[in-house]
């Protein structure tokens, strides 16, 4: 025993005190780092649908209703379909300050015996796509051949196995990362093989085509949008002179999903602040109370010949240890409900929601445990400058 | 009795406090202007009324209290001259002070208290068998192992004293050490204070004892 190890022995002394401090920071620690990594995961799920998104324009027939069945089926991963006619593809591609153009086909397998399950379906194809074909590349590395399909994060189903639609089987030859988006719950195939699926879907009436030609339809043409245009231009042009088509900005679908975001960021937020000023705050006070209640034991300490730094260091020694011990409990809680519950919460919340890497998280938990410390040092810092300037003499005379 | 040689000395020592009184503020001295020796292997009784100033006195003589006036000279050293590193130092190594009351440290037990001091600056080698001793010689070596809410007020006095001689220190200052003592226990700290006052030591025996006058060399009374 010496004052090196006194602040230990203390805590050990006062279980109840010390749990509850940790308590307190462990509360604080949750707090900030689930807020956070709630928040951060909205900012990625935002930032992987807009790559995912990746055009600069959709154009969809005017009769889908454009908007609403875009986003259903791209964000809100309601299934759907709408096609028209294939030579829409040229058409946009001839507009001035068009870069490159990519057709999507959309078809929607339905829960009946003709389906493994009800996903939406989506054809690119892989010699022109520029926003599926790239996150494919990152998982599979191959073109996606006739009778192959890639399936998104949140689909059942194993590399290998095959998966039915509409009396057709398909291998599923990659298993795409997860993107915290509706297209997680998509599977991915390439022209010909959409091709097949919807004529099985025709087959047995369930697409409804307008010209009755699988090899001649689309559903959308993906637009990039040449560096010296003007996006919002390059929409109206096609808008006022493509006829039969409904141009829109990406940004625009993406725009309500980031104003839902920053909605719940903000509240989420305001509750992490509110946490955190409430825990500081009886921290604080716990402190103080604390420390007065061990003026004596303090004064003491300073008639056995310890300098009024040593004193004070005690006491910040002690709260460094109880922030530690209460900041990591609170990181790993903070850690594990959102490894554990991510899935239910981007349900609950219903928006694009992709927790930030393994590193990431690491440096924001390193972060979460400065902080506390911080707070730990900085709280005691006050009652540790009043216990420094202590009168011993006084105190123990007035005992 | 033990040859003399000026180890403290106060000079022109005085303590002033403010007091906030109903009407208007005011300044007293708590300890006029006072000059004060302790010599080696002395054992020094101090006594006066209450309210004299001996506790001040003792406080600012053991490094604790600043005086308003004065110095405090330890082998000739300025004793408030020095940081409170230093002054903290040198208090632990070479003071050993019994305050008033009950003040052993409620988280340790009583062997740890007792040690204390003496690892706060050095390694502890033998520091445990040493501080058994002492327990025994003050009679409470059966106790070691209790902590200090187990003890009676009169156990708790001779931890304190047990304290402040383990690290057989130059001077002791001791306020009132056998305040909750019974006749037995009373003897026992003034023995073991005159042991070592005996040993070479400097004692300031701030009391009310009558039987403490036995034991001393010296009596100085305050506020006279």
């Amino acid at each position: 025993m010496n004052l090196k190890t006194y602040p230990l022995n203390s805590l050990r002394r006062h279980p109840a005190r010390t749990a509850g401090l940790c308590v307190l920071v462990a509360l604080l620690c949750s707090a900030v780092l689930g807020g956070s990594l709630v928040i951060g995961s909205l900012q990625n799920g935002l930032a992987s649908l807009e790559a995912r998104m990746g055009a600069d324009i959709l154009v969809a027939p005017k009769s889908a209703s454009t908007t609403t069945n875009l986003e259903d089926i791209l964000i809100n991963g309601i299934p759907g379909y709408f096609y028209m006619d294939k030579s829409y593809v040229d058409k946009v591609a001839q507009v001035e300050g068009v870069e490159r153009v990519s057709p999507q086909y959309y078809l929607a397998s339905v829960k009946a015996g003709c389906c493994s399950m009800p996903v939406q379906i989506i054809g690119i194809d892989p010699q022109t796509d520029f926003t599926i074909q790239p996150w494919i590349d990152h998982s599979y590395g191959k073109e996606l051949q006739r009778g192959e399909v890639a399936v998104g994060a949140n689909i059942t189903g194993q590399v290998g196995s095959t998966i039915r639609f509409y009396g057709r089987d398909c291998t599923i030859v990659a298993k795409l990362d997860n993107t915290g988006t509706a297209l997680d719950n998509a599977a991915f195939c390439d022209v010909q093989t959409i091709t097949d699926l919807i004529e099985g879907s025709v087959e047995q009436g369930i697409a409804v085509l307008t010209n009755n030609d699988p090899n001649n339809i689309v559903s959308t043409v993906q637009v990039k949008v040449d560096p010296d245009h003007n996006v919002q231009d390059v929409t109206d042009y096609i808008n006022l002179h493509v006829r039969g088509v409904k141009a829109v900005r990406s940004k625009a679908m993406t725009t309500g999903v980031a104003s839902s975001m920053a909605g719940i960021s903000r509240v989420v937020g305001i509750l992490v602040a509110v946490v955190w000023v409430l825990a500081v705050t009886v921290l604080f006070v716990a402190l103080w109370v604390l420390g007065r209640q061990r003026t004596k034991e303090f004064a003491v300490l300073r008639v056995l010949g310890a300098p009024s730094n040593a004193v004070a260091r005690v006491l910040v020694t002690e709260n460094l240890i109880v922030s530690a011990v209460g900041a990591l409990a609170g990181i790993a809680v903070a850690l594990l409900a959102m490894l554990g519950f991510s899935g239910a919460l981007e349900q609950a919340l219903g928006l694009p929601f992709l927790l930030p890497s393994v590193p990431s998280m690491a440096i924001w938990a390193l972060l979460t445990l400065a902080m506390a410390l911080a707070v730990g040092v900085l709280t005691s810092a006050f009652a540790a400058r009043r216990i420094a300037k202590v009168d011993a003499s006084q105190i123990l005379r007035d005992e | 009795m033990a040859q003399s040689q000026t180890i403290v000395e106060a000079k022109g020592v005085r303590k002033e406090y403010f007091r906030k009184g109903r009407e208007a503020a005011r300044y007293f001295d708590a300890v006029p202007q006072t000059d004060f020796v302790l010599e080696r292997g002395e054992l020094v009784e101090v006594t006066g009324r209450s309210g004299s100033g001996k506790t001040t006195l003792l406080s600012m003589l053991c490094g604790l209290l600043t005086p308003t006036e004065g110095v405090v000279l330890v082998d000739g050293q300025d004793l408030y001259a020095l940081d409170d590193a230093k002054r903290s130092a040198l208090r632990n190594e070479r003071f050993g002070v019994i305050p008033q009351g009950q003040t052993p440290l409620a988280d340790l037990t009583v062997l740890q208290n007792v040690f204390l001091p003496y690892t706060m600056y050095r390694d502890p080698g033998d520091v445990e068998q040493r501080a058994l001793e002492l327990l025994a010689v003050l009679g409470v070596a059966e106790l070691s192992e209790c902590y200090p809410q187990e003890l009676s007020g009169g156990e708790m006095r001779r931890i304190a004293v047990a304290r402040a001689l383990i690290c057989q220190p130059d001077v002791v200052f001791a306020d009132e050490p056998t305040g909750d003592l019974d006749d037995h226990n009373t003897a026992l700290v003034l023995q073991a204070l005159r042991d070592a006052a005996d040993a070479g030591a400097a004692v300031m025996l701030v009391t009310h004892e009558q039987a403490a006058s036995a034991y001393a060399d010296r009596l100085v009374k305050l506020g006279q």
